[in-house]
């Protein structure tokens, strides 16, 4: 019955290839930023090195992963140039302060990398999600109560632990269960598991006064129910729901009450509790249209300026053009994805691809928002570009999620050109017979 | 590098960071655009790309004429409302009716919503909990409208025979580890039900094998014969030239057309008698044979012209309905989807109107009615802008 796939009939062109232009010039990038870096004072092998390695990786990571499997280079694309950009800026914010944050960043990258390719093979190759899902649901629990249990604080939230002398941000790793646990009963119109499991999550957050990520967790959730079902007038209830939570977080939580204040005029609070933004202001209207230089200005005043701030350095150091066009690759990036999205054939794939591009684009949303004075600022991670070895492990978790998604999606492709061009012609069928 | 030197090249090298970030930002860019082109190209090209096969509506009261087929994609719901995945605007089909997924090996599997009541080959479900599985050739009643699963080749599922083959082995594997747990006259109706589809498949296979061996045979025959007649005729043709030759050379010969003529081989010997069926007639008696056998076990076969009941293939494989076929030709120009070489004659035109109709229900027609029965129905015909 089954019958062997034949090739598809695809032709070698003889044009320029878009994706070894795009890498080039990401390369040719990195290499002449590290190596200016390198040179600045006395010269550091740490920047030579980088300089090499960091385009080689972005090589390797965008041009040699998809001969295994098929994957969507565009996205690898995006992603290893966002990872380096972060790497980058932490390496130039290094100099002359003592840190190795840029080196270790750079490891975190790599990490990341392997993270990314073991869930394009959970996507590609696993077929039975039953078991896996349960497994990780209770997993899942089990992490969002440890911070509660032995967690430590850290900005106000307790929502870090600390295991082998490495600390570990749980709700991070937990996105990428949450997407798989909601993908998974919502394709089959299973409401009860998922809406328990979310609630639960939620909870924990609140408990944990990580409302960022809490903010997050509700938003994505929301529009993947909205994806799953299109039942508009329960997604408005769950957006007035939200908001009647905000407004009751705003009476409840001090801090909370803090921050909106903060928000809405840092300049009274400049000496205090106002004094981040109100630097993170300053910063980026110091860059100007084009930046004070690479390596040059004052990041370091920004309070951590490494991971929720990053932004801000980023328009300082480059301008607020090249501020822009980061965005312009995250909204690219977002529409890759749903575009991703949209062309899978199973609902489970679909709406986990609408998940994940849902996420990024929240917690982009939400943390250069809060940088630019849109929103109140919250304390979540500018994806793979902030500081951080959960953070960026979880955000290339979520491409390797998504590119699993494309990667189906092709051999689904793959498989309508074969049994187009082949299945006529071996039919029996009075309708499809030829002399 | 002394700072103030350092100063100087890097605010020079900020202009070199923009360049290359407005030709990075510009290349993804592009290459999204083009992509999301040929993504439509595709589409366009393969509008049937996605779909596992067809529901072809039987009967039923509504908007939809009978032999209105539905494309099936793998997941997604039916009922009454254009929202749904496949749009029924049939009497006592519900706004959403029933939700739908197809599993490789097993079929459709089918589930009623919640309120909603569906028949798959005569077994009634109205539990949202109990899903039923579609074979090729199944039929669905949901409200007053019958519907009938036409799966497309290449998707593996099995056909209504195969699940008969099925429910036989589970059958006589139930009775070898227990049997005493099954009821005399059940296991007797059940027992009959597998022989009845056990024998109907061996008459199908007996009258294709005979059909075969005789044709092969009669093909043999003449294949002898036309092969003497040609060597007679060669023979002659060869005895004429030898004599037209002699004429020819006569200066006032004017017969030199007739001789060429004459000398032709006749090859209408090779075409087939009327009376011998086409390999496609042969498979189409099959079919209606089959069908006539069907008739007296309950399964019953539409043998109209736009249903074909499955047929098994000389691979011992079953054949499902064709998918749509395409002459589209690709290369790899590096770009995440292989370019489509457009033929000569291809439509550029890549709007809406141009675009070939998905199926039968959102035809273009359908859809301008359906807008302008909305617009007339709530908005008063644009009076009310």
């Amino acid at each position: 019955m089954s019958k062997k796939r034949p090739r598809p009939r695809v032709k070698k062109s003889n044009k320029r290839h878009p994706d070894r232009q795009l890498v080039s010039a990401m390369m040719l990038f990195y290499f002449s930023a590290f190596m200016l870096i390198s040179l600045n004072g006395e010269i550091a092998l740490e920047g030579m090195a980088l300089s090499v390695v960091v385009p080689a990786f972005i090589y390797i990571a965008t041009m040699w992963l998809p001969r295994f499997f098929p994957a969507d280079k565009l996205l690898l694309a995006i992603a290893n140039f966002l990872c380096a950009l972060g790497v980058l800026i932490l390496y130039s914010t290094d100099q002359g302060a003592g840190t190795t944050r840029g080196m270790q960043q750079a490891v975190y990258y790599g990490v990341g990398i392997g993270v990314m390719l073991f869930c394009i093979l959970l996507v590609r190759y696993i077929r039975r999600w039953k078991f896996l899902i349960n497994l990780m649901m209770v997993g899942a629990a089990i992490l969002m109560v440890l911070p509660l249990a032995i967690g430590t604080e850290q900005g106000g939230a307790t929502n870090w632990i600390n295991v082998g002398g490495t600390s570990l941000q749980p709700s991070e790793v937990v996105k990428l269960a949450l997407l798989l646990i909601l993908s998974y009963y919502m394709s089959r119109r299973r409401f009860t598991p998922w809406f328990v499991f979310a609630v639960f999550c939620l909870g924990m957050l609140m408990l944990q006064k990580d409302l960022g990520t809490a903010l997050i967790y509700y938003a994505t959730t929301l529009f993947m129910f909205y994806a799953s079902t299109g039942n508009l007038p329960l997604t408005g209830l769950g957006i007035v729901g939200g908001a009647g939570a905000a407004v009751l977080g705003y009476q409840m939580f001090a801090h909370v009450k803090k921050r909106v204040a903060i928000w809405r005029n840092p300049w009274l609070y400049y000496e205090t509790s106002g004094y981040q933004i109100a630097q993170m202001l300053m910063a980026i209207a110091s860059g100007g249209l084009f930046g004070v230089g690479l390596g040059l200005g004052a990041p370091r005043v920004i309070p951590v300026y490494f991971t929720d701030c990053i932004f801000a350095v980023i328009c300082e150091q480059f301008g607020i053009i090249f501020g822009m066009l980061v965005l312009v690759m995250y909204v690219i990036l977002i529409l890759r994805g749903t575009s991703i999205a949209s062309a899978a054939r199973h609902s489970f794939h679909a709406l986990l691809a609408m998940g994940a591009t849902a996420m990024l684009g929240i917690q982009t949303f939400i943390i250069i928002g809060g940088v630019l004075k849109l929103i109140p600022l919250t304390g979540v991670t500018m994806p793979f570009v902030s500081y951080g070895g959960t953070s960026l492990v979880s955000c290339m978790g979520l491409i390797g999620l998504l590119q699993g998604v494309a990667s189906v999606n092709q051999d689904d492709l793959t498989y309508d050109y074969d049994i187009s061009h082949s299945q006529q012609e071996e039919s029996m069928l009075p309708e499809a017979e030829h002399e | 590098m002394p700072t103030e030197v350092y100063e100087v090249v890097a605010q020079a090298a900020r202009y070199w960071f923009l360049l290359l970030m407005v030709l990075i930002v510009w290349r993804s860019y592009r290459w999204y655009r083009r992509d999301q082109k040929q993504r439509k190209k595709r589409l366009k090209l393969l509008p049937d790309a996605g779909y596992v096969g067809e529901l072809v509506l039987i009967s039923g009261e509504g908007e939809l004429k009978r032999g209105t087929i539905l494309l099936v994609p793998w997941e997604g719901t039916l009922g009454f409302l254009r929202s749904n995945d496949i749009c029924i605007p049939m009497k006592g089909v519900a706004n959403k009716h029933l939700w739908f997924r197809f599993d490789n090996g097993k079929g459709l599997m089918v589930e009623a919503l919640r309120g909603c009541q569906l028949k798959v080959d005569n077994e009634e479900k109205t539990s949202a909990k109990k899903a039923q599985y579609m074979a090729h050739g199944s039929r669905l009643y949901v409200g007053g409208a019958e519907l009938r699963l036409r799966l497309f080749a290449g998707f593996e599922a099995p056909t209504r025979s195969m699940q008969g083959q099925a429910a036989r082995e589970e059958f006589s594997d139930q009775q070898e580890q227990n049997p005493q747990s099954m009821p005399d006259a059940a296991a007797a109706q059940q027992y009959a039900v597998m022989q009845q589809i056990m024998m109907q498949q061996q008459m199908m296979n007996q009258i294709a094998q005979q059909q075969y061996a005789q044709q092969q045979a009669q093909q043999m025959a003449y294949q002898q014969q036309a092969y003497q007649q040609w060597l007679a005729q060669q023979q002659a043709a060869g005895a004429q030239e030898q004599s037209d030759a002699a004429y020819l050379q006569d200066e006032n010969g004017g017969l030199y057309a007739d001789a060429k003529a004459s000398g032709e081989a006749d090859f209408s010997a090779y075409q087939r008698p009327p009376s011998e069926m086409t390999h496609a007639e042969l498979v189409a008696q099959i079919a209606r044979e089959y069908d006539h056998s069907a008739d007296q076990g309950n399964i019953v076969f539409d043998s109209e012209e736009r249903f074909f009941p499955p047929v098994k293939g000389d691979d011992d494989n079953w054949n499902y309905a064709p998918y749509p076929q395409s002459d589209v030709v690709l290369e790899d120009s590096g770009y995440t989807y292989p370019e489509f070489v457009e033929p000569e004659d291809y439509d550029e035109d890549m709007t809406d109107a141009a675009a070939p109709p998905k199926s039968v229900y959102v035809g273009h027609d359908d859809a301008e009615q359906a807008k302008k029965k909305l617009w007339d129905k709530y908005l008063g015909g644009g009076q009310k802008r």
